[in-house]
């Protein structure tokens, strides 16, 4: 078991699918619990390997092309093309990694008096999508990296398209093809590499070592593999103007969906960022960081904007996931900015900074969202109408459920105390400082990016104010003055995650040592 | 000259096979005719086995006429495969049938001896001998139910369209004869230099012509929808993978051996055929309302997929290590789809995409497995569908055919739209009609498990197929080799 740790914990839940499978349709109550169990086991498993491996020293964190990693398993699979099994996690994917299994497990026992019919299926289908997304994370393997993140599309293909709102069909064959076609591209992309390195290999932490496309005559190949794999993960993120299946797939979704396609899928492609293009394409990262920071931009500026827009609740927590990715890809480009051979040694200081906050902005987001999703459900499951405008005063009549959106608000418009300022400013000092250092040619732009993008945060905290001004405060309305407070399914699945908002917030050091250990790393690696 | 008995223990058995079939039809009661099936089937299960444990040997016998190299070792193997989870189909349909029941197994076992004597051909005259073999056997079998129109109107369909081809095509093999004076494959090759430039633009163009038929590429595509949708669904099942592979095989000997001087010609055109094959038979394939004619376009596609993977064969053969992959995986994908189309047609009555409703919930085994195929058949892992692309691709960048591979991929995105529409309806769709007519489907059953399971199998573990694709590869650039060391093969 030790040796083959992160198999364990991956494969765990498809051999809870398969159970679920083979057990009678009636068996309703032994599905639901084989499904909670093994995401149980598997949310343990990472949470001992967190633990653990907050206690190695900080030069083991790391991850080397040589190994050995932390919680490493690396044998062949298709000697052939030599093709590896190698798994192995670092600060950058451990903290997904728990944030998957701990999201997954929530929103299972979420799920459980909210899904009425077809029973079976849909924790089937939670269980695999489980693995595709733990899969991604811990892959170091290109074939094998590929293989999950394509795993993880079809379960929630089906959890829209089965168990989702009126315009499922659309929204879940939308999010299909998006998502399809960027992974294709990301697919050449692949290959491509492979082929320009000697010898050919799709291990990440070789091709991160040998820079196969480090050669000038070889940029427009270089600069072709890198528009390729960032179609793939841009569209995942998603960044203006790949974002428009996300409304869609977010809305459609049931709750449990959209937690996870909120709190999980979409990090599947900030992690492509900082995991494959910054490592393996530097000198391209380098030189379009300008058009990815200004892409960045207009999604904050945008997505918040559409975000106050919105009169459905999930279409304005949808919305505001483009904004909120959007500071993570801010912080990715300002710290890819500096990422030349002999950068000026105070720069990369910022630029950890600024990718730090980008990491840690994953969780953040991923905690948050998944709790504001939730939220949003549980009101629709009382009220069937998701209308801001049909709503008032609730405060008077749900006091648990308003402290706990209240809560989740806050902590999302990045009120200090909570994980989501500290990210945001994070990723705002960073990348302001390596604006101002003026260390290479595009600081300036970058400065006056990071400073546009300020505004993002101010119509943030006035989308989410007016929110919770327009469903908590104002009149009491008759017709909600039935409604029931949470229950204690509700209350399980959401009280891990506002204590996480909160004591991270106090407290980041244990997620915060975690990041940076990795990420100055990263950038030391980049910059020497 | 002796006959090369041990080589061609294989050939010789499955034609005993036949004949011993035909003799055991006679003599097995009408209402028993299942029994032949069983005979066949232990037949071509003995017989896989022979092959299996076969040495390809690089040598042509029988007068340089024939090989029976690694290629033909893998195609074999192939053929077989297909044979037997064929007549495993045929099984469960035989009661569709009203005559010549016992005949069909016999016939079947023929069609397979004529596949695997064209992919072993190595002279214009047997080719052409064994392409009108593959294609008189499949004239029969889509024919097959006598009394219904539509298969009927299929087969002379059929004959017509291949009729016009194969004349087109040994008119072609006249010119490249006139022109090199021999009609073996590698000294047609030694002397093709010679030959006037549009004798050779000729030749080449009315051969592709007649191959280009047997794999359903555009623009000789026409028969297709037609015959697929008017044979009996094994049959259909039969001809979408069979005919194909062994045109695929023989594409590979012709291009890649005789027209080899030719190279960057044909490469040209062909890549060109293979855009507007993906793009037309996906394109259609989107607004079919019939399974089988979707699965028709869709095998149209494939064909295009395929030739993806002749275009780019470099001198490594790595096109033709990944056609022969994705054939592997296209066997698998295919002929389980069709298995799904029989048990639904048996149990459903109905051919209809539309019937498909409902099924995830009416049928849960047949759904995923029906899933699993159309996941596979657009390529997305978990399955073996992907591993097939995957390598064609590899071959396409290797070869620097990057705007091919693009095409793939695009097509592929396609091709979603139309696959995942049954799988909509599956599972998203409540059930508009409940099985009406229970019957036992053992063997159609058996086969898609059989198929589902190895379809997940190959991407967990491929190095067996890899291997066995390897050996097979290796051998057909040497047999270019050959001539080079000697120049005129003693008739």
């Amino acid at each position: 078991m030790d040796e083959h740790f992160i198999s364990w914990m991956t494969f765990l839940p498809i051999a809870g699918m398969v159970i679920i499978i083979l057990s009678p349709r009636r068996w309703e109550a032994w599905i639901k619990w084989v499904a909670v169990v093994f995401a149980a086991i598997s949310f343990v498993l990472s949470a001992w390997m967190y633990a653990n491996f907050l206690h190695l020293p900080p030069q083991n964190q790391r991850l080397t092309a040589e190994g050995p990693n932390p919680f490493e398993e690396w044998t062949p699979w298709i000697p052939a093309v030599n093709i590896t099994y190698r798994v192995a996690v670092d600060g950058l994917s451990l903290p997904l990694i728990v944030l998957t299994t701990l999201l997954t497990l929530l929103s299972l026992i979420y799920s459980w008096d909210v899904i009425k019919e077809r029973i079976k299926e849909y924790y089937a289908f939670f269980l695999l999508l489980e693995t595709g997304m733990l899969g991604v994370f811990v892959s170091l393997d290109f074939f094998l990296f590929y293989v999950f993140w394509e795993v993880s599309l079809v379960p929630m293909y089906f959890i829209i398209g089965i168990w989702g709102g009126p315009k499922r069909e659309y929204a879940a064959i939308k999010f299909f093809l998006y998502t399809l076609a960027g992974s294709l591209a990301m697919l050449l992309g692949i290959l491509t590499l492979y082929f320009y390195s000697e010898p050919h290999t799709f291990d990440m932490l070789i091709l991160a070592r040998e820079q196969p496309l480090a050669r000038p005559e070889l940029a427009t190949v270089a600069t072709l593999v890198f528009w390729g794999m960032f179609l793939g993960f841009a569209i995942k993120v998603p960044m203006w103007p790949f974002h428009t299946w996300l409304p869609d797939a977010h809305v459609e979704a049931p709750t449990a969906g959209s937690v996870i396609l909120a709190g999980i899928l979409l990090k599947m492609g900030t992690y492509g960022f900082v995991r494959i293009l910054l490592p393996l394409l530097p000198e391209q990262c380098e030189q379009f960081c300008l058009s990815i920071a200004l892409l960045a931009m207009i999604s904050i500026i945008y997505g918040a904007l559409v975000a106050m827009a919105q009169p459905d609740f999930k279409k304005l927590i949808a919305y505001s996931s483009v904004n909120h990715m959007g500071y993570v890809m801010l912080g990715w480009a300002a710290a890819s900015s500096v990422a030349v051979k002999g950068v000026s040694p105070e720069v990369i200081r910022p630029a950890t900074v600024a990718l730090n906050g980008a990491t840690m902005q994953m969780v953040a987001h991923g905690i948050i969202t998944g709790s504001l999703f939730l939220l949003v459900g549980v009101l629709y499951e009382r009220a069937h109408t998701r209308m801001l405008d049909d709503f008032g005063g609730l405060a008077a009549h749900l006091p648990s459920y308003s402290g706990v959106l209240t809560t989740a608000s806050l902590a999302s418009l990045g009120l200090p105390g909570m994980v989501g300022f500290v990210s945001e400013f994070m990723v705002f000092t960073g990348s302001l400082s390596v604006g101002v250092s003026g260390a290479t040619d595009t600081s300036q732009d970058i400065l006056l990016i990071t400073c546009l993008s300020l505004l993002g945060i101010i119509i943030t905290a006035a989308y989410f104010l007016w929110m919770i001004q327009r469903v908590l405060l104002g009149p009491v309305k008759e017709r909600w003055k039935a409604l029931p407070d949470m229950n204690w399914g509700e209350w399980i699945s959401l009280a891990p995650l506002v204590a996480l908002m909160i004591s991270l917030g106090l407290y980041p050091a244990p997620l915060l040592n975690v990041i940076n250990n990795t990420m100055s790393d990263l950038l030391s690696r980049l910059t020497w | 000259m002796t006959f090369p008995w041990r080589m061609l223990a294989t050939e010789v058995g499955l034609c005993g096979l036949g004949l011993f079939l035909l003799l055991a039809d006679l003599v097995v009661p009408e209402g028993r005719k299942r029994f032949v099936g069983y005979l066949a089937l232990l037949g071509l299960l003995l017989l896989f086995l022979r092959a299996a444990g076969a040495e390809p040997q690089i040598e042509p016998v029988l007068g340089g006429t024939y090989l029976a190299d690694g290629f033909t070792y893998f195609f074999r193997l192939l053929a077989l495969g297909i044979a037997l989870l064929v007549v495993l189909l045929s099984l469960d349909y035989l009661e569709n049938l009203r005559a010549h029941r016992g005949e069909f197994f016999a016939i079947v076992v023929f069609a397979t001896l004529a596949l695997i004597l064209l992919a072993g051909s190595n002279d214009l005259l047997t080719v052409y001998l064994f392409v009108e073999f593959v294609s008189l056997t499949s004239y029969i079998l889509v024919g097959y139910q006598k009394f219904t129109p539509r298969s009927n109107e299929a087969s002379i369909k059929y004959l017509l369209y291949g009729a016009v081809a194969s004349a087109v095509m040994l008119y072609g093999m006249s010119l490249l004869y006139g022109a090199t004076g021999t009609t073996n494959l590698q000294e047609i090759a030694g002397a093709f230099g010679s030959a006037s430039p549009l004798v050779k633009m000729l030749a080449a163009l009315f051969i592709l012509v007649g191959l280009g038929f047997k794999v359903a590429m555009v623009p000789f595509h026409q028969w297709a929808p037609d015959v697929y949708e008017g044979a009996p669904t094994p049959i259909t099942a039969f001809l979408s993978v069979g005919p194909k592979a062994a045109g695929f095989a023989v594409l590979f000997r012709v291009l890649m051996t005789a027209l080899v001087p030719y190279r960057e010609e044909w490469a040209l055109l062909l890549a060109l055929l293979a855009t507007a094959t993906m793009f037309l038979g996906n394109w259609v394939a989107l607004v079919q309302g019939n399974i089988k004619r979707m699965l028709a376009y869709s095998s149209i596609a494939h064909a295009g997929y395929l030739l993806i993977g002749v275009v780019c064969n470099g001198p490594d053969g790595a096109g033709a290590f990944a056609v022969i992959v994705y054939l592997i995986a296209y066997v698998l994908m295919n002929l389980g789809a069709f298995a799904v189309v029989i048990w639904v047609s048996r149990h459903l009555g109905t051919e209809d995409i539309g019937d498909y409703a409902g099924l995830g919930e009416t049928a849960p085994f047949y759904a995923l497995a029906m899933t699993i195929f159309l996941l596979s058949l657009t390529g997305v892992p978990p399955t073996a569908g992907f591993v097939g692309k995957f390598w064609l691709f590899k071959a396409a960048l290797q070869s620097e055919y990057w705007w091919l591979a693009v095409v793939g991929i695009v097509n592929s995105v396609i091709s979603l739209g139309y696959y995942f529409n049954v799988v909509r309806l599956m599972y998203l769709r409540p059930a508009r009609r409940v099985p009406a007519f229970p019957r036992r489907s053992l063997f159609s059953t058996a086969v898609i498990g059989l198929t589902a399971l190895l379809i997940v199998a190959f991407l967990i573990n491929q190095n067996p197929l890899l291997q066995l694709a390897q050996t097979s590869r290796c051998l057909l650039p040497m047999s270019v080799q050959i001539v080079a060391a000697r120049p005129s093969i003693s008739r």
